[in-house]
């Protein structure tokens, strides 16, 4: 999921905060088709698909015109008609279908495992973890063996570059919001798994989302998305266990303020605003 | 009639965020969403006050005030030093702590919230309907909405449209851009905290969802639709928003679960539409009554001849900052160096420039010419050297202060300030305004107006000393390049200083907007101000430059008249490549 978004800002810097909307399409998808008696494995990928679609269509629809259009307020723009989308297809499913949970099945029997001493987990987490490391490794893989991949890194360090090189932005941008889409709606299928589909259950992970890909440094390659995820998930149950649930929240995006906040100064050396000449005001 | 009243007090609560949204992201261009989160924050404050120690709603006002407003500036501190991207991360991350903490803190509540707020009173009377409560939001909306609007419309305004648009020619012009931008986001966060105090009593609860993400997403679009840089279109776009759903549910029909997720679908598409359609919003920054009729007198007046130039002497009506405008001031640099990483851009290099006189820098490209000019002005701190401006050293200044003693500089790309008019241009280089301080807009308005009326005449001679009069009224984004160019000039003029670094007045521009140029560099110089130029064009220097310094590499590698450097074989081939 972080490293879908992360993928997606660092490659064509969209803020893409739509993200909520492919993770609610992908499982809702998933449940519907499984609701109206598609067997299980197919329901899901159809829904990761239409997930993937979904990210797509919103790219070539929705941002590029405006990109387009609109090159110095570009930020602001894309960043609000992101916004839109997300409202628009909440409240679109939730008219449709409804506010209600719905449950996606899992297809085998949730149980706990013992994991060592005292620290437990259900097989179902257990492939969560499984099918994030294969889409991380594979993202890996293929940015950096395949034709596409590497296309995808020319783009993301120089556009302007690539472009004259004979790779078009166009197609990559609408493929890489494919592949984050896609890394985005397996992860929303898993977690749907765990918890339910509601409407607004895109908000919170995209969140989370931003918090990876942010702290991990936008431009990083996947693993490190990875284990930047992997470093906030365990920071998320240390908390759970020691504090409380409602304090998660607050110590996460703590996390990332500060981090923000502070990078001037990892990055100056100092205190920037110490520096003479650069004073804040009296 | 009650509930529509009580959708009006809504829609202006909202509305006051909306402002708060818009004096950040449309005035300031701060793309920050920390607005609502910081209105929570003081509307909580407020709440507990009134509801744990029984205050009342004015000091708890003034308290929820006070709060936002040092919210505002401890974001902006370390928000001002970041790119857009991570401002509005970092704002988000805000909003989020926020939020969350809100639910954490058992103190507040929790997901609940705070209850037990005491209603408003006005003289012994308790507001409880809503047409009583319309009582006390209608005032605060209207303070907040003049407030921003006495901001927005004045010398502080101007600045702040200009860091908008060209942040380093704005600090090049003597303004300290950082504590405008600091001031901008407290002044925005005080009317947020105003609007979330109003929230907190209007509702006499005070709880997370009333400052979550959906309202912050709700009000940026009402910024967004109504019109980024228009106050009346945040107005506006609050009421039409929120009196969506009961429009619906009344009046459509819907029923009211439904009513909620269309307003939800038709804000959200809204959005998609305006910012695909017409991204200045439903009511553009420019929409004014006044600028409706100038714009039909400007159609029936006749186009005048765009580069024509009024031969007006120039009559320093103000004196210039360091007062000793007669005397004329020089400028002496000695020593000055610097490297970025392992690159030499500029080494030892000396250079003195004298009153009435045109001092040129000619080189190839990438010499470091342009890298003198921010070394000078303290653009860039040098590694080595002093800088000595009439007699006193400005090493180590920061560029605003550099231009306070004398001495101010233009960019090669003009750098104007394209949505604003020529004049507005010009009136926002001019160094001292009394308009330029909040406590002074607000407190002394007579002397603010009495200097932006000196302000404005000073401006008008200086554009008139450019030959730009005619145009002092349009859009400075529609001038010529030639006339930027002059504009730029202008620009420098009006700052006062005596010292004018120029670089390039003649690139771009085509031969007939040449004259105009030359003819207004020596007419600077015939008025003794001390000028270095930065030019490419021989012809150009030949005819004005007193003195050429010759940089190759960082060094000064050849000083004379124009002549004498054309005669030195080596530095033509340098120069001029092969044909030299």
């Amino acid at each position: 999921m972080g490293a879908g978004f992360g993928l997606i800002y660092g490659v064509t810097g969209r803020f893409h905060f739509a993200f909520a909307s492919t993770f609610l399409a992908a499982p809702l998808g998933a449940v519907l088709l499984n609701e109206a008696g598609v067997p299980l494995v197919p329901a899901i990928v159809v829904g990761v698909a239409i997930g993937m679609l979904l990210g797509v269509l919103i790219e070539i629809v929705v941002y590029r015109p405006v990109a387009e259009r609109s090159r110095d307020y570009g930020l602001l723009a894309i960043f609000v008609s992101s916004l839109g989308v997300t409202v628009v297809v909440e409240n679109v499913v939730r008219l449709i279908w409804g506010s209600n949970y719905r449950n996606l099945p899992t297809g085998f029997g949730v149980s706990p495992i013992k994991l060592g001493s005292g620290v437990t987990a259900s097989n179902l987490q257990v492939v969560g973890v499984v099918v994030a490391v294969v889409l991380v490794g594979g993202l890996w893989a293929y940015l950096r063996w395949s034709r596409r991949g590497v296309a995808i890194r020319a783009v993301s360090s120089n556009p302007d570059l690539a472009e004259s090189v004979g790779v078009s932005t166009r197609v990559m941008f609408a493929l890489v919001f494919a592949i984050g889409s896609l890394l985005c709606g397996a992860g929303a299928i898993v977690f749907a798994m765990e918890k339910a589909v509601i409407p607004d259950m895109g908000t919170s992970p995209t969140f989370f989302a931003f918090v990876v890909a942010f702290v991990a440094g936008t431009k990083s390659g996947p693993l490190r998305f990875g284990l930047t995820g992997l470093a906030i998930g365990v920071l998320q149950s240390v908390i759970l266990i020691w504090v409380s649930e409602v304090w998660q929240e607050v110590v996460v995006f703590g996390i990332l303020f500060f981090f923000v906040a502070l990078r001037p100064v990892f990055e100056g050396g100092s205190l920037p605003w110490l520096r003479p000449g650069r004073r804040a005001p009296a | 009639m009650n509930i529509w009243l009580g959708y009006l007090n809504e829609a202006l609560i909202i509305g006051m965020f909306a402002l708060s949204v818009n004096v950040l992201i449309g005035y300031s261009g701060i793309l920050s969403i920390a607005g609502v989160a910081t209105g929570g924050v003081a509307g909580y404050l407020a709440g507990y006050l009134s509801a744990m120690h029984g205050w009342a709603f004015l000091p708890c006002l003034f308290v929820g005030i006070g709060a936002g407003a040092l919210i505002g500036i401890l974001l902006s501190l370390p928000a001002l030093r970041l790119s857009a991207e991570y401002v509005l991360m970092l704002t988000l991350a805000f909003a989020s702590v926020i939020v969350s903490a809100l639910v954490a803190i058992p103190a507040l509540g929790g997901q609940n919230g705070l209850l037990g707020i005491m209603p408003v009173h006005i003289g012994g009377k308790i507001l409880l309907r809503p047409d009583e409560l319309l009582e006390f939001i209608v005032p605060l909306t209207a303070i907040c909405f003049l407030a921003c609007w006495r901001i927005i419309y004045s010398p502080f305004g101007r600045v702040l449209k200009g860091i908008r648009e060209e942040p380093d020619a704005v600090r090049a012009l003597g303004k300290n851009v950082l504590s405008y931008q600091v001031i901008a986001f407290a002044a925005s966060s005080a009317v947020a905290a105003v609007g979330g105090v109003a929230l907190v009593f209007y509702n006499q609860l005070a709880s997370p969802t009333l400052f979550d993400f959906n309202v912050a997403t709700l009000v940026i679009a009402i910024a967004v639709i109504g019109g980024l840089g228009n106050l009346w279109g945040s107005m506006v776009g609050a009421l039409l928003l929120v009196s969506l759903q009961p429009i619906l549910e009344k009046i459509v029909d819907v029923n009211p679960s439904s009513a909620v997720l269309w307003q939800a679908i038709v804000y959200g598409l809204l959005l998609l539409v305006i910012v695909r359609l017409r991204p200045e919003g439903l009511i553009p920054e420019r929409a004014s009554w006044r600028g409706l009729r100038s714009a039909l007198a400007r159609s029936r007046r006749k186009a005048s001849p765009a580069e024509a130039i009024a031969p007006v002497a120039v009559a320093p009506s103000l004196p210039s900052q360091n007062g000793n405008a007669a005397a004329g001031v020089s400028l002496k640099a000695h020593g000055l160096e610097k490297h970025f990483g392992g690159i030499t851009a500029v080494s030892d290099l000396d250079i003195e420039l004298s009153p009435g006189m045109i001092t040129a820098l000619v080189g190839p490209n990438g010499a470091g010419k342009t890298t003198v000019f921010n070394l000078l002005t303290g653009q860039i701190p040098p590694d080595r050297g002093e800088v000595e401006l009439g007699g006193a050293s400005v090493s180590g200044l920061p560029p605003h202060r550099v231009v306070a003693r004398g001495m101010a500089r233009s960019f090669q790309d003009v750098r104007t300030f394209t949505r604003m008019t020529v004049l507005e241009n010009v009136m926002l280089a001019v160094g001292e305004q009394t308009g330029e301080s909040l406590p002074a807009l607000f407190l002394r308005p007579l002397a603010v107006r009495r200097r932006e009326r000196q302000v404005r005449e000073w401006a008008l001679e200086c554009l008139g000393f450019v030959g730009l009069s005619e145009q002092a009224d349009e859009r400075a984004g529609n001038l010529g390049y030639g006339s930027q160019k002059l504009l730029a000039v202008a620009r420098l003029l009006a700052t006062g200083c005596d010292v004018l670094l120029i670089d390039e007045p003649a690139s771009g521009i085509d031969r007939e907007a040449l004259e105009p140029v030359m003819l207004v560099m020596e007419r600077l110089r015939a008025s003794g101000k001390t000028i270095c130029l930065v030019e490419h064009n021989l012809e150009v220097v030949t005819r004005l430059a007193d003195h050429v310094l010759f940089i190759e590499d960082g060094k000064v590698t050849e000083t004379g008249t124009m002549d004498d450097i054309r005669k030195q074989p080596r530095l033509a081939t340098v120069y001029f490549g092969h044909h030299g």
